[in-house]
């Protein structure tokens, strides 16, 4: 048998009395620290029996193991992806503490996040109901206008509307700049315009901005299937940076229902003034 | 969210806006707040009617506006002994320094530009009128 030394030159070889020897001396040696210990421990209880209460070494790892593996399932179960919201822009106040704290912090962040969705829908439900309420083609562009300005955040923009049989578009209102300035935009064939009207429904999320000068972008403006009219974004006010999340939305909201409105304006301007007669409206309905 | 501290009376505000669907909105959002009661007036002249006929505690107003605008309204505000303290908001497209300069120096007490979101002036209004927000 062989033992290695500590590894500076040639192993040593040893006798199984020299052994028993060595490890006799070890046991010993444990005795005596075995002892040592007791005896520390109880000057330790003579000068501080309040803390008699203290669990031993190895009692004390053990709860400290038990209680690592329980905070480990509580966070296993914890359910915090339910409470986190939709990123919102980060701040300092965003940063969530631990524990109770943290769970706090969540939630004030998902009520808040569900409050500005709340805002969002009513901006849209107002929008929409006062495209729906306007008689005349001026209140549609009023309310354009009003949208554009102070739910969007557009500073400068120019209704067309087209002229089917020319094929163009001509300008009817605009806002921070002269009508007078706007000329006929023509459609031609191939033009991402044409592809506009070729594409004949409501703009959404993720379709082209069709323009091709130095506007923002050209909205359709859609009733049914058909364009009746055409919004070019041409700049933001000085304090909005950009399209925003719900802003596409609302740009959607406008291509439909501002093209709708667009149009019960004009039917409702050429048609005859008439009452609202019962048989009339049986007639009308089949009933 | 909830109030923990309402008001011993209900508060009233005035907003002054002459765009239909923004002065929707900003009653929407404020009669959301616990007690508050929100009324609204067309524009300018419409405000001063109103504002002879009740006391309110606060005005939030835009500035663009036909016949008396938002800033003409400051002033004649902080002319007249009723509503020489009252505080003011002013909502407004108008986003360059030296507008907010002008409101802030006819005595407005806060100025916040279009779009805005609408938790952001809940939060203004609150902390003007010293509404605390419990976040239980």
């Amino acid at each position: 048998m062989r033992v290695q030394d500590s590894g500076q030159g040639e192993p040593e070889p040893r006798s199984d009395a020299s052994l028993q020897e060595f490890f006799g001396r070890g046991e010993t040696f444990v005795r005596q620290l075995i002892a040592e210990n007791a005896r520390l421990r109880s000057e330790l209880h003579v000068a501080q029996p309040q803390r008699d209460d203290l669990p031993a070494p190895a009692s004390l790892i053990e709860s400290l193991m038990a209680r690592v593996a329980e905070l480990e399932r509580e966070h296993e179960r914890e359910p915090a992806t339910e409470l986190e919201p939709e990123r919102e822009p980060s701040g300092p106040e965003s940063a969530a503490p631990n524990g109770a704290d943290g769970d706090t912090a969540g939630l004030i962040r998902r009520i808040e996040h569900l409050e500005h969705e709340s805002y969002h829908l009513a901006s849209m439900y107002v929008a929409g109901l006062q495209f729906h309420s306007a008689r005349t083609l001026s209140e549609v562009l009023q309310t354009t206008t009003e949208v554009l300005l102070n739910f969007v955040g557009v500073g400068a923009f120019t209704l067309f509307v087209l002229d089917e049989e020319r094929r163009v578009l001509f300008a009817v209102s605009r806002e921070g700049g002269e009508l007078e300035e706007c000329g006929e935009v023509a459609l031609q064939d191939g033009g991402p315009l044409a592809a506009m009207i070729q594409r004949a429904r409501p703009w959404t999320r993720g379709d082209p901005a069709y323009a091709d000068d130095a506007a923002i972008m050209y909205l359709p403006l859609v009733s049914n299937r058909r364009l009746v009219a055409v919004l070019r974004l041409e700049s933001f006010l000085a304090q909005k940076p950009g399209f925003e999340d719900n802003d596409y939305s609302l740009l959607s909201m406008i291509s439909e229902h501002a093209g709708i409105a667009i149009e019960t304006a004009w039917i409702r301007a050429h048609a005859k003034s008439a009452l609202l007669q019962r048989q009339a409206v049986e007639q009308l309905v089949g009933a | 969210m909830t109030d923990s501290t309402e008001p011993t009376r209900r508060l009233n505000v005035l907003v002054v806006e002459d765009s239909p669907p923004m002065r929707k909105m900003i009653v929407f959002a404020l009669s959301r707040v616990k007690g508050l009661t929100v009324n609204e007036a067309d524009d300018g002249v419409d405000a001063l009617r109103k504002l002879a006929q009740t006391r309110y505690d606060l005005i939030v107003t835009d500035i663009n506006m036909p016949i008396l605008d938002g800033l003409k309204l400051v002033k004649r505000l902080r002319a007249d002994g009723a509503y020489m303290r009252v505080p003011i908001i002013i909502i407004t497209t108008e986003g360059a320094a030296e507008d907010r300069q002008r409101a802030l120096a006819l005595g407005a007490n806060a100025y916040i530009t279009k779009p805005i979101q609408a938790p952001q002036v809940i939060k203004l209004v609150k902390e003007i009128l010293g509404i605390v927000e419990d976040p239980r």
